[in-house]
């Protein structure tokens, strides 16, 4: 459907009605920046609360001192408009008692829009003009200007400028009150430009220009993380609740998550890219993830995963895990199924010598609203589903209570907690302290920029010369510790 | 004897002006670096991870009419961590995980992009612009 916003029938209507709206000033906002963001333009013109010169309310316009007789001296401008019919109204008054020399006026423009020229001015065309007495001029004058016949009813838009100026003397001007007979046509989303024709193909309501689905009605946007263009990696250790030897390759998944939201700025599905890259570990680990506040019901179906037959998960109807309170995807239940031994070396991809196993990757599809119906338990909006939700972590030993999170990772409803404060771990669910040692080292790392991970029973810190550094600053010190930059790495180490 | 004595006197006043100068070490405390991560003492807070939890605030502006736009958040590479419909005249904060290399954030609405920068985990924008007299 294309939206056509048709100006002409708009104005006539309008007009007909003797409903023609206004553009208004009365500056009671009293912080003219708000009226700027609303593509109202000053010149060398600012609001005033001076008690005894202020119009009416509590804030009036003020103009610098007269002493310019240029029309560009000091001068308030319109947002753009479809000018309507009748008289452009306000009140004026000058802030001293005049000296009988001085020379102060006013002159009303209206500006063409110009889509080449500079802010889209076109020139100035002059078509009124008020001079101030040159005594008494403290008096409030009520200034009624009629709207040239050329421009009444236009269908192209225009500004109006208002200019203060003069010569001779110091005074100011005050003005307040101002009513521009016409229709708001400024976009202050698009750098104030006048409202354009809205091409919305989908009639959304998102324009096509910002629809990255301008086609479909059900989708609007897509969002990342970490980004668009590569994948994080997620990195394991899998001894919990025993520390390991922190080579963190027992297992070792790039992820990338794409986000797809509506014009409701409600989600519509994720997608979630997995490769798996590494185990170097003599378990059998899983791997999944649980988005935490999300219930089950939230959530049409799960593709894309892949679960053995012999799996010691249970799953809902829509895929997911049951018994859970919060929406569980388990995104593989074996590593070594997908990616098996090459009968050489521990586990698959950490050492150099044995056969490189290619990765695999799994593209898990989540559903939350299929062709425009949500999940019976109803929508979730897109800043209920930001990253900081994605709660990853690796189940071992095929053991589902022996669940294993990044650092912090809030446990789902079938991790052991038996377990917590065992051995290294110092887990505690009274202070909401989860799967970190007494030193408050993890079993998982989190890498966004992506990660070569090091070789078989490496420390990280070996391979990686700046991460002790990094973790003992709580990442203030070599945030980059990661990256392949001189004197960082051991690079021998690194698988 | 007398230029012996004067020797000595200078250089019992030099000395005197050198230790009068001399500046007072205070010793500070070096903590050393771990030299193991079993020796690593990590901060409560710390996440381990690359990235940091960024506080997105957006001021609206009181708008003439209704104003409705496409807000994305995005980094420096051009990736969309955020996206929504979004009115003008109303505040929106969103907590954002974002690479901790990246100091600055681009903010577009509608046709306008506006560079935010990342200061202490906070990224804050107005609508209301600033005014330059």
């Amino acid at each position: 459907m294309k939206k056509i916003i048709i100006l002409t029938a708009l104005t006539t209507l309008l007009s007909m009605t003797g409903l023609m709206a206004q553009v208004t000033l009365n500056c009671e906002s009293g912080n003219r920046a708000i009226e700027q963001g609303n593509c109202w333009g000053f010149g060398a013109t600012s609001y005033s609360n001076t008690a005894g010169l202020v119009i009416s309310g509590s804030w009036s316009t003020k103009s610098n001192s007269l002493t310019n007789s240029a029309p560009t001296a000091c001068w308030i401008k319109t947002p753009w408009m479809l000018i309507g019919n009748g008289n452009i109204t306000f009140q004026t008054r000058l802030d001293g008692a005049g000296n009988g020399v001085s020379a102060k006026g006013i002159t009303l423009w209206y500006i063409p829009y110009v889509a080449a020229a500079p802010y889209g001015e076109g020139t100035p065309v002059q078509f009124y003009t008020y001079d101030f007495p040159v005594f008494n001029v403290t008096t409030v004058r009520d200034i009624s200007a009629p709207i040239p016949a050329a421009i009444q009813n236009s269908t192209s838009v225009y500004k109006i400028r208002v200019s203060f100026a003069g010569t001779g003397g110091n005074e100011r001007a005050y003005s307040d009150n101002f009513i521009f007979p016409g229709t708001y046509w400024s976009d202050p989303a698009n750098g104030c430009i006048p409202l354009a024709v809205i091409q919305d193909a989908d009639g959304d309501g998102v324009p096509d220009a910002e629809d990255a689905y301008p086609n479909d009605p059900n989708r609007a946007y897509n969002s990342y993380f970490p980004a668009a263009n590569h994948s994080g990696t997620l990195a394991f250790e899998d001894l919990w609740p025993a520390k390991g030897d922190y080579d963190f390759n027992d297992v070792v998944v790039n992820y990338r998550v794409q986000t797809v939201t509506n014009a409701a700025n409600n989600v519509v599905e994720v997608f979630g890219r997995f490769v798996l890259r590494a185990s170097g570990a003599s378990y059998h680990n899983g791997f999944g993830f649980q988005l935490n506040g999300i219930s089950p019901d939230k959530i049409i179906s799960v593709t894309g995963n892949s679960i053995g037959g012999s799996s010691i998960y249970s799953f809902l109807a829509n895929g997911l895990e049951s018994g859970q309170t919060f929406a569980n995807c388990i995104v593989f239940d074996d590593f070594f199924r997908l990616m098996p031994w090459s009968g050489s070396g521990i586990g698959v991809n950490t050492n150099p010598t044995a056969p490189h196993i290619p990765y695999d990757t799994l593209n898990v599809h989540l559903v939350f609203i299929n062709n425009g119906i949500p999940a019976p338990g109803g929508t979730v909006a897109n800043t209920q589903l930001l990253p900081g939700v994605f709660n990853y972590y690796i189940v071992a030993k095929k053991v589902r209570g022996n669940e294993i999170h990044l650092a912090g990772g809030l446990p789902t409803n079938h991790a052991n907690t038996g377990l917590f404060g065992t051995l290294d771990d110092d887990s505690n669910t009274g202070t909401g302290k989860y799967y970190k040692t007494a030193n408050n080292l993890p079993w998982g790392i989190n890498i966004l920029q992506g990660f070569d991970y090091p070789t078989e029973k490496t420390p990280i810190n070996d391979a990686y010369l700046h991460f002790i550094e990094w973790a003992a600053s709580a990442g203030a010190a070599y945030p980059d510790w990661y990256a392949n930059l001189p004197g960082y790495r051991n690079q021998a180490l690194i698988y | 004897m007398k230029r012996f004595t004067l020797i000595l006197m200078i250089a019992a006043i030099s000395g005197v002006m050198i230790t009068g100068c001399k500046k007072v070490e205070v010793a500070t405390p070096v903590t050393p670096l771990p030299k193991t991560l079993n020796e690593l003492k990590a901060s409560d807070a710390f996440s381990w991870t690359t990235g940091n939890t960024v506080e997105v605030m957006i001021t609206g502006l009181p708008t003439a009419v209704p104003v409705r736009a496409t807000l994305t958040i995005s980094l420096a590479d051009g990736t969309i961590l955020f996206s929504k419909l979004h009115p003008m005249d109303q505040n929106l904060t969103v907590s954002l995980t974002v690479p901790s290399t990246d100091k600055e954030l681009t903010l577009k609405y509608g046709s306008v992009s506006y560079p935010v920068a990342i200061v202490n985990n906070q990224a804050a924008f107005s609508f209301i612009p600033v005014l330059i007299d």
